[in-house]
């Protein structure tokens, strides 16, 4: 009886250690993830709206087509200011 | 400088896109509407945002902005209290109608002086909407102050050589008038620029002057009697009975302004003032007569002898060498250079009781 007691306690050792083991072996990693070697590629989103105020302001010719002309104001002042 | 095209004044460059300021989106400054038409585009557009009070300079710059509209170039005051200290209360309503209609376009904002030309010119951006930090001096100040100031320092009167300064030093306006002092008006002088402390000073950069180690006698002998323009400023500007009215033919306000003519006149300092303790200062006629306004009323100027019409005067033709300089006697016993009473109007001697030279200093024996 008592030896079955001896066999059994070392058996159940043995299962504790040899789980113990195979734990430790999973967490180590394997293998290294390789690192980037590009920059992330932007993800395609919505076109930006048009800035309608920037594209006539910027555009010489189209300004010169649409700017009223100046009406031309003949002052009465007379002297220095 | 010719004025801009219409095209040309609204032009945006690239570079100001790229800017500080370019990152702000048009509409948030200017109001307007996103539209390819421009008539909708403009509905409500904000072409000066701080005119319009919604501006956006305070944000950043609130250090400035807290005192910029309490100073002369923003709030005018000065002109305001000249025309009232003539005057009665009320008469007030109608000078501050012609005020309204006269004298208030010459007060400028920050884009005025950062972004664009003056209005009176035309306006049109300086650079490309880009903010200019510092502006030019002949595109925005003399653009203003160009018949006493802008002509003077930069030598346009014939046979008059332009202030040292500029000949010389190639010094711009902002050498000596720092941002600070143009954005911000010391309580003291918000009705009249020549009450505060001076700034700026000759003595900040000519620190020797009138000290213990002064080579030069005649700074230690007139010691704060004389204003440094007595001896150093050449002939300046002066005008005449300047008018106003509303035009019959356009509706659009207009003034005459009868003459405009180089004088060189000493006087006594019309101000009791302990920033400015000199006895004598030179002159210069103001173009106040007592019937400026009187489109807007009649008698509207009825306490017109409390004020000089020749006003204490910083001339910016500063030279080294003078002809009252060149000796004692230059200026001792020559009654040319100092106003006394017979070169004043008739209509003008009780106005200016205080500033006439009675008695022309005496001739210095042996000089």
């Amino acid at each position: 009886m008592n030896k079955m007691r001896i066999w059994l306690v070392m058996l159940t050792g043995l299962i504790i250690l040899l789980t113990g083991c195979a734990r430790a072996t999973q967490s180590v990693p394997t293998a290294t993830l390789p690192l980037p070697t590009q920059p992330p590629v932007p993800t395609a989103t919505a076109q930006p709206q048009v800035n309608y105020c920037v594209e006539c302001h910027t555009d010489k010719d189209r300004l010169i087509q649409t700017a009223k002309p100046e009406e031309e104001v003949i002052s009465e002042s007379e002297g220095a200011g | 400088m010719a004025p801009l095209e219409p095209w040309e004044k609204v032009l945006v460059s690239a570079s100001f896109l790229e800017s500080t300021h370019g990152q702000f989106t048009c509409v948030q400054c200017h109001g307007g509407t996103q539209s390819p038409d421009k008539d909708t585009a403009h509905t409500d557009l904000i072409a000066n945002p701080y005119t319009d009070s919604v501006g956006r300079c305070d944000r950043c710059h609130a250090e400035i902005m807290a005192n910029f509209p309490d100073s002369l170039h923003a709030s005018l005051s000065g002109y305001p209290v000249a025309m009232q200290s003539r005057s009665v209360p009320e008469n007030h309503p109608a000078l501050q109608e012609a005020y309204n209609n006269h004298c208030s376009k010459c007060h400028s904002s920050c884009t005025d002086c950062h972004i664009t030309q003056p209005q009176h010119l035309g306006g049109g951006f300086l650079d490309g909407h880009n903010f200019v930090k510092t502006p030019p001096m002949t595109r925005t100040c003399t653009a203003c102050h160009g018949t006493r100031v802008g002509d003077e320092y930069l030598g346009k009167h014939e046979d008059i050589p332009g202030d040292v300064h500029f000949r010389v030093g190639r010094m711009n306006c902002v050498a000596c008038h720092s941002g600070e002092s143009l954005h911000n008006t010391p309580p003291d002088a918000r009705g009249n620029r020549y009450w505060g402390e001076q700034s700026p000073a000759c003595t900040t950069c000519h620190t020797t002057v009138g000290q213990k180690d002064d080579p030069i006698l005649q700074h230690t002998i007139h010691g704060e009697k004389l204003s440094c323009q007595v001896c150093h400023s050449v002939s300046y500007t002066s005008c005449d009975g300047c008018h106003v009215a509303i035009s019959e033919k356009t509706g659009l306000p207009f003034f005459r302004t009868e003459a405009t003519y180089l004088t060189f006149f000493i006087g006594r300092n019309p101000l009791d003032n302990e920033n400015r303790p000199y006895e004598y200062v030179p002159l210069r006629h103001v173009p106040v007569a007592p019937t400026s306004y009187q489109y807007y009323g009649e008698n509207l100027l009825p306490n017109f002898d409390l004020r000089p019409t020749w006003m204490y005067a910083t001339p910016h033709n500063i030279q080294r060498k003078t002809p009252q300089n060149q000796s004692c006697n230059s200026c001792h016993g020559n009654a040319e250079i100092f106003l006394t009473a017979d070169k004043v109007k008739p209509e003008e001697l009780n106005a200016n009781r205080r500033v006439i030279v009675e008695e022309v200093p005496a001739p210095i024996p042996g000089q």
